[in-house]
């Protein structure tokens, strides 16, 4: 006799269970969305987010870039590549960038690698092409007017290097060059 | 008299009947042949020899697909013929239920309770398990 | 003349019921995906027309341009034929379900029903088993193993659910008297025979869950462990063949809950046919509500709950029924 009152007594809390189920779905049916309609409405991203990269330029409107290949030597899947170049006035450039775009896995190591915070990832995630050869970027399409994620930063203002109009030491901020013969105690 | 009566309403289109179910059926297997023709006038193809292996998740598939399979669905296959060919017994029955009364109503019993009986017999031999080992 | 009348009421008979039952299956498509979007809180296909209501269009188009591939070492002709079996049978047993009484037209008597056949209900018994030769055949010509176990798995799973879903019928060609369709809508007349046989009515709506092969019961395309099971490797109009025989499956359960159960086309205020609709639209939305709700089963539970339940439970409303209707 026990045994059949568990018997029963599990049987409808088999039944109550998949009633609940039941009634737990048939209320969604009544419960706000949550989606979202992508392309009419466009979730504002976090600066951080790695998507498209670009290259930056210091507030004087020069690129930052100095061609230093740590971004292409850091990249996992060897989508930068670029020559490196002198610059009339003595500064170091890339007479050519190039990202490909359909390698990029946008892991963001280029932009952890850059000294000169040249190389950043911007939120712009939906670039998408109809061919493929359409993913390699050169430098003039990388190239973005403004300081990106640092508008105020200047690599040299700070790096002590000798170019242009300026000598060492002679920008503002910069001390002059210590004489290493004359700086024993 | 009656004959030719019976072929005249078999021949009219009028009628819910044979004719009609026939005709459906025409036109059904003529709409199937219309699609499957369509799809292959339409249809692109290319041929290669990656395209033909069956799909196995990426892995090369090794020999055919023509094994032996376990013997419990052999055993289904089994029970099912000789079920369904009672039930065939019960719907006898069933339709005319009303005029057969309690005397039907003994012997149908009598039959349903025999072929419980076997199912019963069937279940306590193990047919209906599914592995030497059941989990409940 | 009224030969040539015949023929073409006949003609516009079939060709509605054909048009109206690939319209339904196509938009049942659509209203399952709407309605599993719902219960997940997100809109479903909204892209294509206003409410996503071209979608079904779209993907027919679709599958009609997309291209026909047939694996290497697999069984031609079964393979090519295997997805039309399907729909054919499926398709077929819509002549003998009745949409409405007898329209009468100048005089003339038009049934709502393609061919009253006074064995109607085997018909369609017989039907919905040879609809097993097209997922058995399907997947065993592919000559890929997971359409084989898909097969194997389906084909046993049919026959056995066949089995309670025929013995759940008895007690209504008992009250009917019966096996025209036609006939059991009209003994309805009064009540439907779900009042006087709820368990009867579970055990068809359960086994009728189980033969058109969706969740809980989905053991023969079950995703995660066979891909997608007999239809694995069809593609193009075949796999879409197979995708109308499954909705024109759902529909045809629903014409036959609405037929023996709920009283057809019978109902208060609403013109017969449009009762019949409605009636006939319960059972997919139950089936869809079921997807969203259930998980499935596993396979020996599968046969445990058709042989060691459903069936005891059908022969013993069987006998019961007899003794309240004969004393």
């Amino acid at each position: 006799m026990s045994d059949i009152i568990a018997a029963a007594r599990g049987f409808f809390r088999g039944a109550k269970g998949i009633a609940d189920a039941y009634l737990m779905v048939l209320r969604h049916l009544f419960r706000k969305q949550l989606t979202e309609p992508y392309p009419e409405f466009k979730r504002e991203l976090p600066e951080r987010t790695r998507a498209r990269i670009v290259l930056t330029r210091t507030p004087d409107g020069d690129e930052r870039c100095v061609a230093c290949y740590l971004c292409s030597g850091a990249c996992p899947v060897n989508c930068i590549s670029m020559q490196s170049e002198e610059r009339e006035d003595g500064r170091r450039h890339a007479a050519w960038f190039r990202i490909n775009f359909a390698r990029c896995i946008y892991c963001g190591l280029c932009e952890e690698a850059c000294p000169t915070l040249a190389i950043q990832l911007t939120p712009d995630f939906a670039f998408a092409k109809d061919d493929i050869m359409k993913f390699v970027y050169e430098k003039e399409d990388l190239l973005i007017e403004g300081g990106g994620k640092h508008p105020d930063y200047d690599f040299y203002k700070h790096c002590g290097v000798a170019f242009g109009k300026a000598g060492k030491g002679e920008r503002p901020g910069e001390r002059p060059p210590v004489d290493v013969k004359n700086n024993l105690p | 008299m009656e004959i030719t009566q019976s072929a005249a309403s078999a021949l009219n289109f009028w009628e819910p009947g044979a004719l009609s179910l026939a005709v459906y059926g025409a036109l059904l297997v003529a709409v199937m042949g219309v699609i499957l023709f369509l799809s292959a006038w339409l249809n692109p193809t290319k041929k290669s020899p990656n395209k033909d292996i069956p799909y196995e998740c990426g892995i090369t598939p090794t020999g055919q697909a023509r094994f032996q399979y376990p013997t419990p669905f052999y055993l289904v296959a089994a029970f099912f013929l000789i079920f369904d060919v009672e039930a065939v017994y019960v719907f006898t029955w069933a339709v005319s239920f009303t005029r057969l009364t309690w005397t039907g109503w003994l012997q149908i019993s009598f039959f349903i309770a025999v072929l419980f009986l076997s199912l019963v017999y069937v279940w306590r031999k193990g047919g209906l398990e599914w592995s030497a080992n059941p989990m409940r | 003349m009224s030969m040539t009348m015949g023929i073409v009421v006949l003609f516009v008979k079939m060709l509605a019921v054909l048009a109206v039952l690939l319209g339904m299956a196509a938009y049942m498509v659509l209203l399952e995906r709407k309605l599993l979007g719902w219960f997940q809180l997100r809109p479903g296909p909204n892209r294509v027309g206003p409410f996503g209501l071209l979608q079904p269009i779209a993907d027919g188009l679709k599958m009609l341009l997309k291209e026909d591939i047939i694996p290497r070492d697999a069984e031609r002709l079964l393979f090519l034929i295997a997805p039309a079996l399907l729909a054919l049978t499926t398709l077929l047993a819509f002549a003998v379900v009745p949409f409405g009484p007898d329209l009468v037209i100048g005089g003339q008597v038009i049934p709502q029903v393609i061919s009253d056949l006074n064995v109607g209900l085997l018909m369609i018994m017989a039907l919905s088993s040879i609809g097993v030769y097209g997922v058995a055949l399907g997947g065993w010509a592919s000559n890929s193993k997971f359409s084989l176990l898909g097969a194997i798995r389906g084909a046993a799973m049919m026959i056995s659910y066949e089995l309670p879903l025929s013995l759940a019928l008895v007690p209504v060609v008992m009250l009917s008297g019966s096996f025209s369709l036609t006939d059991i809508v009209n003994a309805q007349q009064g009540y439907p025979f779900i009042l006087v046989q709820p368990l009867a009515f579970a055990l068809f709506f359960v086994s009728a869950m189980a033969e058109s092969k969706r969740v809980p019961f989905d053991m023969p395309e079950a995703e995660n462990e066979l891909m997608a099971g007999f239809h694995t490797e069809y593609s193009g109009m075949r796999f879409a063949l197979f995708f109308v025989g499954e909705y024109v499956n759902m529909v045809l359960l629903g014409a036959l809950t609405a037929v023996f159960f709920l009283g057809g086309w019978h109902g208060p205020f609403l013109p017969p046919i449009v009762w019949f609709l409605i009636k006939i639209m319960i059972t997919p939305f139950f089936l869809i509500w079921t997807r969203a709700s259930l998980p499935r089963l596993r396979y020996d539970q599968l046969m445990h709950l058709c042989w060691k339940v459903l069936t005891p439970l059908a022969l013993l409303n069987i006998i019961v029924t007899g003794a309240f209707m004969a004393g």
